[in-house]
């Protein structure tokens, strides 16, 4: 068993809400994970499930009001985060933990060159002098493989290509040596040759550093490729998690083998498979003002879903705690996971 | 929903809005019914009555020719309605129409636009002074002097909306579906203009408004038998300190008038648009 | 029996400035493309941004003039045509656009934007027009009662249904779709698919279909044209692409995938740079700064398109020897 201070990241209990009309929506229902110190965690989801607004909310980045936060506990490196002020949250972001998104070009300041942006950090944080830092900035530059790192720290983000922006971002992100990375949806925006390349780097460096990294994504591909455990979202909830093996091998929500089959599978030609029609999930994600309050979130889409989903509110359920899915006919999946072709 | 429930959930969603509509229902109304708003001929010289303050025979007092200032602001405001409003329709209209050939068709922009240029060079005032100076003096005169120089503003903002339109998504597939030009222009450009140029129209009725009080006031504008806002102003300029209600009450129906107007062009400007209209 | 016929397509853009030469960068966007759909097969066009895939589609649209080259409908060379006869030759050429939330006018409500084609060509009137409004609105899954709505009023995926709906609505030859399920949810992407295959099966239609996601080309698809920097790199039938891809490009594109299944074989492999900027392409071969076999000759000369078997064609000069 671990001990508190052996996970870069504990949830418990969060919730956000945000008001709408007369009344509040849930963008995250109470979610806990936790994520152990070097392990990557994927949070898969389509839009508008919450992965994005939770990490939003973990970092504190969230305007409150409108957004209303509340968690039981939110921990980094066993260090509580819910309750600390504003100033000292500000020495966490960047420091102990970082972040990265999906539009390098938003994040980066166009008025200012690399190397000044991802110095910044170090200054800041870490104290050291101005020459220190640019020089500390050329080598995270060559870190995440950019060549001619010392001529390309006087450079502007909009004078690079969308790969080396998601490549500085990763440096400015790793700067400080943080225990916990969130990526949220890092290679979405990019190609997938430079998605390749990216994962890789990350991969390298997430082991380099013993970093544990949440990674929020929509792609299926992406997180089987990098990640230890996934968590499934849902309509703000979490519907399953487990290790990726047994989530790919043997899912138990009706949703995450909706999510996996709807897919094309690449090779599909090569073995037979590709006449046949995708696996369709009916109707689509609920906005957050149609959710019903009572009964299974995803009842309305589900085939397999009774009368008990629709009233009573599955938990997570599972046969050890390792894996477990908010469904109540977890064990009946089979007729789903059948091999499409005939 | 009942007219009283619609309009007082509007009221809390744009409460500006509502309350200059409703200031511009009574300016309306006001110049519809002067004759019974216990008026008198505005143009009645009374010369025993002449300069009294306010009092319950005279609301707003007389002015120097003993006239009831009472009656001349309210058969004033009837002027500057009708300017207003005629300017704006009338700039809106044709602006409109040449900045929609323009923005489309190259050839015609070229000669267009520099011809537009020339004309936003003068400022609408001194125009209007011009244009003015080289006609006599009347009501209908003083509105196509002030729409030919408000028309410019429109065409160049008709002709930028249009500009960037044409490169929406949606006008390229009116022409893979076999659209052709007027229907492109009517159909996908124009109803997506209506809500910055209905703002821009209520912009202009409150320009015009205050330019035809600019006019009037300096002489230039309708003729002096004809009570206006503007005229009332004039002539009682000098005796501003003598008479200060002369100069007050106009001044003050004439701000809350365009204010009014201002108010309700940006309420327009958010119901219009079926993308940002707020749930009622 | 070719239905599509794009013959050596050029287009340039005016780009930026070369600062040594002073000449006038030139962004070849489209360089000498050549490719024919016949009637009822899917022809998947894949490629990274920039590419220029997406010009393609605007120039076979017409919504942009080649600077040279032809594009045949049925025969018919669409630069010659006149501008009435272009536009009757539209009905028989769609395309479905990428993106659901600028592809429809916010204006109009739905039930005119699916019947305005009709409309156009003055095809139908009155109670015919909504009867076939409501057949075109069932055939695409959605309900009736939507037409009255406003664009804004649906989802994603319901108004990229009716972009379906609309592009279908003349009984087109040929529909070119410029990745029309990349901006919509994983879910949705399967219906869209789904319906768009049940939609060829059922009226013979043919696809150009665009995109950057090879698992989707590869399920759609019948043959496949592989794009690098305005060149077609690799074109064959779906199946040869997949299993044996002879250009460098197309394997490091298929090799950059990440799979569950890479993950235990080692690291996902990935190929050296960036896509180099389309403004000052490498000479000779445009990918061979990036090739691991290239040759001097790739430097120098830029290679054709050329047969390697009877359907499958590659330009690299790896292959062209085989072929000679």
């Amino acid at each position: 068993m671990k001990t508190k201070a052996e996970y870069a990241l504990e949830v418990e209990d969060l919730s956000i809400r945000f008001p709408v009309l007369q009344s509040s929506v849930h963008a995250v229902d109470s979610l806990s994970f936790k994520v152990a110190r070097g392990e990557v965690l994927g949070v898969v989801g389509e839009s508008g499930c919450g992965k994005s607004v939770t990490a939003l909310g973990i970092m504190r980045l969230l305007k409150s009001p409108p957004a209303h936060i509340v968690a039981r506990s939110v921990r980094v490196m066993g260090r509580e985060l819910s309750t600390l002020s504003e100033d000292s949250m500000r020495l966490v972001r960047g420091n102990d933990v970082a972040m990265i998104f999906q539009e390098p070009m938003s994040s980066l300041n166009p008025v200012l060159t690399i190397g000044e942006q991802i110095a910044e950090t170090l200054t800041t944080h870490r104290g050291m002098s101005w020459r220190m830092s640019l020089a500390r900035a050329v080598e995270l530059l060559s870190l995440v493989r950019i060549p001619d790192a010392r001529q390309r720290i006087d450079e502007y983000p909009h004078q690079l290509s969308g790969g080396m922006r998601q490549r500085v971002m990763i440096a400015m992100a790793l700067a400080c040596e943080p225990k916990l990375l969130i990526a949220d949806e890092p290679t979405t925006a990019l190609d997938v040759t430079t998605q390749a390349q990216i994962i890789r780097l990350l991969q390298e460096l997430q082991q380099r550093f013993g970093m544990a990294v949440v990674l929020i994504t929509h792609d299926l591909g992406v997180v089987g490729q990098m990640a230890h455990r996934v968590v499934v979202m849902y309509a703000g909830c979490k519907v399953e998690e487990g290790p990726i093996q047994e989530i790919f091998a043997a899912p138990r929500h009706p949703y995450t083998v909706g999510l996996m089959r709807s897919r094309p599978r690449l090779g599909s030609s090569v073995n037979g498979l590709r006449r046949d029609r995708l696996l369709e999930l009916p109707g689509h994600v609920p906005t957050l003002a149609e959710l019903s309050s009572q009964g299974c979130l995803f009842a309305p889409r589900c085939v397999l879903a009774t009368d008990k989903c629709r009233n009573e509110t599955p938990p997570l359920l599972g046969r050890d705690s390792n894996h477990v899915a908010a469904c109540w006919r977890s064990d009946d999946l089979g007729s789903l996971l059948k091999p499409l072709s005939i | 929903m009942s007219r009283y429930r619609q309009l007082s959930s509007l009221f809390r969603t744009h409460p500006t809005m509502v309350i200059g509509g409703l200031i511009l229902f009574v300016a309306f109304s006001a110049a519809l019914l002067a004759p019974w708003l216990g008026t008198v001929d505005p143009l009645q010289i009374e010369p025993m009555k002449r300069l009294r303050p306010p009092s319950v025979s005279n609301w707003f007092g007389t002015d120097i020719f003993g006239r009831d200032v009472w009656s001349r602001v309210i058969y004033g405001g009837r002027v500057s309605l009708i300017v207003g409003a005629a300017v704006a329709v009338i700039s809106m209209g044709v602006g409109l129409a040449i900045g929609l050939v323009s923005g489309y068709l190259r050839r015609v922009d070229r000669i267009v636009m520099r011809l537009m240029d020339a004309m936003m060079a003068i400022p609408a005032i001194l125009l209007a002074i011009a244009l003015m100076a080289i006609t006599k003096p009347s009501v209908g005169n003083v509105i196509i002097a002030i729409s030919i120089a408000e028309i410019p503003r429109v065409v160049r903002l008709a002709r930028s909306m249009v500009l960037s339109l044409r490169e929406e998504v949606y006008v390229q597939a009116a022409i893979t579906t076999g659209a052709r030009l007027p229907s492109i222009l009517l159909r996908h450009i124009l109803p997506n203009m209506t809500a910055p140029l209905m703002v821009q129209g209520t912009y202009i009725f409150a320009a015009a408004i205050i330019i035809e009080a600019a006019l009037s006031f300096l002489g230039a504008g309708t003729p002096a038998e004809v009570p206006s806002w503007g005229n009332i102003i004039a002539e009682g300029r000098n005796l501003f300190l003598l008479a200060t209600w002369i100069v007050l009450i106009p001044g003050l129906f004439l701000s809350i008038t365009v204010l009014s107007i201002n108010l309700v062009g940006d309420g327009l400007r958010d119901l219009l648009d079926p993308r940002f209209a707020k749930r009622i | 029996m070719k239905l599509l016929e794009v013959i050596n397509l050029k287009k340039a853009f005016a780009g930026r400035q070369n600062n040594l030469t002073r000449k006038p960068g030139l962004v070849k966007a489209v360089d000498d493309i050549s490719f024919a759909v016949a009637p009822g097969e899917t022809l998947g066009l894949v490629g990274e941004s920039g590419c220029g895939k997406s010009t393609v589609a605007k120039l076979i649209m017409r919504l942009l003039a080649p600077d040279s080259g032809e594009v045949r409908l049925d025969g018919d060379n669409l630069a010659t045509l006149s501008a009435s006869k272009m536009r009757e030759k539209r009905r028989e050429i769609q395309m479905i656009f990428q993106d659901p939330y600028t592809s429809l006018n916010p204006r109009l409500r739905a039930e005119e934007i699916v019947g305005e084609p009709l409309v156009n060509f003055g095809l139908v009137r009155g109670t015919e027009l909504t009867q076939r409004v409501a057949e075109l609105f069932a055939k695409v899954g959605l309900a009736s009662d939507q037409r009255q709505k406003f664009p804004h009023e649906f989802s994603g995926g319901q108004r990229q249904r009716l972009g379906i709906a609309r592009a279908i609505a003349l009984n087109p030859k040929i529909i070119v779709c410029d990745e029309p399920v990349s901006a919509l949810d994983v879910s949705i992407q399967a219906q869209i698919i789904n319906l768009m295959r049940d939609l060829q099966q059922e009226y013979g239609l043919a696809y150009l279909f665009i995109s950057h996601d090879l698992a989707v080309i590869e399920h759609i698809s019948h043959r496949v044209a592989v794009m690098y920097l305005g060149r077609i790199v690799e074109l064959t039938d779906t199946q040869t692409l997949f299993l044996n891809p002879r250009h460098p490009y197309t394997q490091s594109l298929l090799d950059s995938v990440p799979t569950l299944d890479r993950r235990d074989a080692g690291q996902i492999v990935d190929i050296e740079g960036e896509v180099p900027s389309a403004n000052n392409p490498p000479p000779g071969c445009h990918f061979h700064p990036r090739c691991r076999h290239a040759l001097e000759k790739c430097r120098v000369d830029a290679p054709a398109l050329v047969k390697v078997t009877e359907w499958h064609l590659v330009a690299c000069h790896l292959h062209s020897a085989a072929a000679a």
